[in-house]
Order: C-alpha cells, then sequence, then structure tokens
C-alpha cells in the first residue's frame, strides 16, 4: 500500500518536472526587447549638431517615440512564422509611414487588433455612419510578418514611431 | 421606452467626453505603456512570447493663451471713466496651473494710452463684465487657477484721457504667464508636478499676450454764423432801422452722436429781436417757450435759444435764421 504511494508521487513529481522543463524551453526561444526612445539634438565636442536617440522616460505632448522591438533566437532550433504585433499605446498617434522591420511585411489593425490589413485597404466608420479610409491616427495595433526561418542566434528588430497627443 | 431613452443620453455625454479628449493633450504623469508580443512557430508546435513592458511618463507642458475677445475696436468718448477690454486665458498645457495676470496700457504705435484701472476675473462666468459681481483681480492674491483646456475671462479696465480726436485709437495688452514656469521653450523646471515628473516650458513661453484696442468716436460740431444787412432805403447799411437777418449752420462731422446739442446767440446790444422771424430749416418757430425746438427770451432772457437734441455725425446740416432790428 505504501509503496503504491511512493510510486504514484514519484509519476506526478516527474510530470511536474518534465513540463516546466519543457515551458522553460519553449519560452526562451525567441525573444523579445521593447526600447521606448526619444531623439535629441546633442552638440558634440567638435562642435558639431548630432541626432541621438535617448530613452523616452519623460516626454510631454507633441513628442515623437520611437518603439523599437529586438527580436532574438536564442534556442537550438530555427523559429518560423514570426509574427510579431505591438498596440499603438493610447494616447498616441502612429505616424505615417514609420513602421518597418527587415524582411517584414507591415500591416495594420484599426479595430484594437481584432483584424489585420495592409494600409490601402482599411477602412474604419465616418461620422455619418457610411465608412471612410482610416488614417495613420487611426490606428491602433502594428503588425509585423516576418518571412523565413529565424536561425539559432539570428536576431533583428522592428520599429514604428508615434507621436503624444 | 424608458430605457431606450437613457441609453441614448448615456451614448451622446460618451460621445461629447471623447471628443474633448481628443482635442486635449495627454494630462501630465499618464504613464505611457506599451509591451509588444510575437507569435512562432518551432517545428508543428505554435509559441507565443511578450516583451518587457516600457514605461514612458508624461511630463507637465506649460502653455497658455490670450485671446482678446471683443469683435471690433470698442467705441469710447474721451474722458470716459472705465470701458472695458474682453481677454480670454485658456491653459493650454496639460495640467493644472495658475496664471499671473498683468494689464499694461502704455504700449507704442498707438494715438493714445488708455489709462489703466482695474483687472476683473469672470467669476459668474458668464463672458460679460459684471461690476459688483465680477472678482477684482489681486496679482499673486488669486491668480486663476485653471485645469488643462480651462478657460477664464478678464477684464481689462481703463479710462479714457479728454481731450482726443476722432478716430484716435488707443491699445491695452493682457499677459498671463505661467506660475510653475515660463522662459525659452524648452526650458525644464525639475519635478514640478504631483507624480515629480519635470515640467517643461511649451511653444507660448508659459507666456501669452494679446492687445484690444479702444477707438475714439468724436463728432466735431461746427457753426457758422453769416448777418446779412438790409436798410430801410434798400441798401445795405447798418444804420438805425436796418434789419440784420443772421443764418447759424450747424453741421456735424467725425463719428458717433452729439448728444442733446443746444444752439444759444445772444441778441446783440443796441439792437431788438424781429418778433417771428425765428426759424429752423425753413419752418418757423414761435417765440415763447412751448412745444417746438426754440424760443426768443424765454430760456434765458436776450438769448435765442434752439434745442437740436441728438445730432448723429453726417446728420444734414441744420439751418436757424431769425432777424434783429438796429436801434
Amino acid at each position: 500500500m505504501s509503496s503504491f504511494k511512493a510510486i504514484a508521487l514519484l509519476a506526478v513529481l516527474m510530470v511536474l518536472t518534465f513540463s516546466s522543463a519543457v515551458v522553460a524551453e519553449k519560452d526562451a526561444v525567441v525573444e523579445l526587447k521593447t526600447l521606448a526612445e526619444i531623439e535629441v539634438e546633442v552638440v558634440t565636442e567638435d562642435g558639431e549638431r548630432e541626432i541621438q536617440r535617448i530613452e523616452a522616460a519623460k516626454v510631454i505632448p507633441g513628442d515623437e517615440v520611437i518603439y523599437t522591438i529586438h527580436y532574438a533566437n536564442v534556442g537550438p532550433e530555427p523559429a518560423e512564422n514570426i509574427v510579431i504585433t505591438d498596440p499603438v499605446p493610447e494616447h498616441m498617434l502612429y505616424q505615417d509611414g514609420s513602421a518597418s522591420g527587415e524582411g517584414a511585411s507591415v500591416t495594420f489593425s484599426v479595430n484594437d487588433g481584432k483584424t489585420f490589413d495592409v494600409a490601402k485597404n482599411l477602412m474604419v466608420p465616418a461620422e455619418d455612419g457610411s465608412e471612410r479610409p482610416a488614417a495613420p491616427s487611426d490606428y491602433t495595433h502594428v503588425k509585423w510578418t516576418l518571412e523565413g526561418e529565424l536561425e539559432p542566434d539570428e536576431a533583428g528588430f522592428v520599429t514604428f514611431r508615434a507621436q503624444l497627443q | 421606452m424608458k430605457w431606450s431613452a437613457v441609453l441614448g443620453i448615456t451614448i451622446t455625454m460618451i460621445w461629447i467626453a471623447a471628443a474633448s479628449l481628443m482635442a486635449q493633450s495627454t494630462p501630465a504623469c499618464t504613464d505611457i505603456v506599451n509591451q509588444a508580443t510575437a507569435t512562432f512557430t518551432i517545428g508543428t508546435e505554435e509559441f507565443t512570447r511578450n516583451s518587457n513592458a516600457t514605461s514612458t511618463l508624461v511630463a507637465q507642458l506649460l502653455d497658455v493663451s490670450v485671446v482678446w475677445q471683443d469683435v471690433a475696436s470698442i467705441t469710447v468718448s474721451p474722458g470716459d471713466a472705465g470701458q472695458v477690454l474682453t481677454f480670454l486665458v485658456t491653459n493650454t498645457g496639460n495640467a493644472t496651473d495658475s496664471f499671473l495676470l498683468e494689464g499694461l496700457s502704455i504700449l507704442p504705435d498707438d494715438d493714445f494710452n488708455p489709462i489703466l484701472r482695474d483687472l476683473y476675473l469672470d467669476s459668474n462666468g458668464n463672458g460679460t463684465y459684471d461690476p459688483g459681481a465680477d472678482d477684482l483681480y489681486i496679482a499673486g492674491g488669486h491668480d486663476p487657477v485653471l485645469d488643462a483646456g480651462e478657460s477664464v475671462a478678464v477684464f481689462l479696465l481703463n479710462g479714457i484721457p479728454p481731450d482726443l480726436d476722432d478716430g484716435d485709437e488707443g491699445e491695452s495688452r493682457l499677459t498671463a504667464t505661467s506660475n510653475t514656469g515660463s522662459g525659452d521653450p524648452g526650458t525644464v523646471i525639475l519635478e514640478a508636478t504631483e507624480c515629480d515628473a519635470d515640467a517643461v516650458v511649451g511653444t507660448s513661453g508659459g507666456s501669452s499676450s494679446d492687445t484690444g484696442t479702444y477707438i475714439v468716436s468724436n463728432v466735431v460740431v461746427n457753426v457758422v454764423k453769416l448777418a446779412a444787412v438790409g436798410d430801410p432805403f434798400g441798401g445795405t447799411e447798418p444804420i438805425p432801422g436796418a434789419t440784420i437777418a443772421y443764418t447759424i449752420t450747424v453741421s456735424f462731422s467725425g463719428s458717433g452722436t452729439a448728444e442733446g446739442v443746444v444752439i444759444t446767440d445772444l441778441i446783440p446790444a443796441n439792437t431788438t429781436y424781429s418778433a417771428g422771424t425765428l426759424a429752423l430749416n425753413g419752418a418757423s418757430l414761435t417765440d415763447p417757450v412751448d412745444g417746438d425746438a426754440g424760443d426768443v427770451g424765454g430760456t434765458t432772457p436776450g438769448v435765442v435759444t434752439v434745442s437740436l437734441g441728438d445730432m448723429p455725425a453726417g446728420s444734414a446740416d441744420q439751418v436757424i435764421i431769425f432777424s434783429v432790428v438796429i436801434n
């Protein structure tokens, strides 16, 4: 009776250990890191003006924030069908033409991420109840669909800009 | 039925709230958070992975606008005690702020300097100066505190100097300055907000001015008197018994209205008024004080008096005639 209990307990422990190891490994395969930055003009030691990016810790209305999402495959296997989605934060307006990413096709959502399409196909309700073509300020989400595989140790980034209202 | 009515009201209110939010800048101390998500496949398995969340704090923007509200120059008369210019002061920043107000009436490029008296705040919020109801502004004492996007009307009271010409213009300026900070746009005031975020001077420099104008309306009354002598022999010699016919022409130029115009003329010594000769614009006026516009000796002994009343500039010339006989 007691030996049966011990075996059962061991089985449960084994399952738990196995599944947690799998979860950890799976999660670690493609890592994302988001940066929020603003551009500031600085004068270098040579007296030349230079645009530098600094962390967007504090902003004022009208400031443009550059969001950059760095991705990297830190696992042992290639990753495929990589799709990165980022909401345009509340109080911010997507800046026309600012979304890009090497080897990525960009689509947008105007309905809180429910559906995505290329810019020219997006429609939003107009005030008179009909539909009008969406403006960049209507975008709620940006989506980058990466082509091909991301090999182990391979990395890249996608980016867009948004202005604080 | 009741439900649908309630629902309709609710939707309208939400729409208004959304519309006003759209127009305003993001409030100070708002935390802007962003987090990206990736989906991908390894072999046949699908995975989802979130990024870190970035956090960006919205600093306070110090901006204000002052706009003169009167649709045209305020028409004044020389010597007026208190004439009002109306300005609207709006907090165009993104957080509650208080503003120092300053009036200035000695300005270049105008014809006269109004005499700055007082500033009043539109305490009852009706946009119109109400003596006794609106609060006298005391600099630093109760500077208006405005939420982001909020406005208050400010009244600038000026006296008008005497001895001004028709059409003269005088300017008076209102300046509102953020008490949190002002200066070159971009100037940072560290940790000025309740959340310890910085305040940044906006494009207005944290200060704004606008100038209102008074224009003098001064009607010019011009009086010309002609005398024509006719002697009893058909000549024009001023001998005893000769008649002098006087013609007084009154004209009105400039702008505005001359109110209660009264023309008086002393009957010359050694002459006698010829009864029944007084006329205005070709119509006879009786000599006694009665319903008509003129009298001889009744209002003032020995004086011809004609009341013309209110005469706007540009009115037709008023012609008064009467005759006297040389004693």
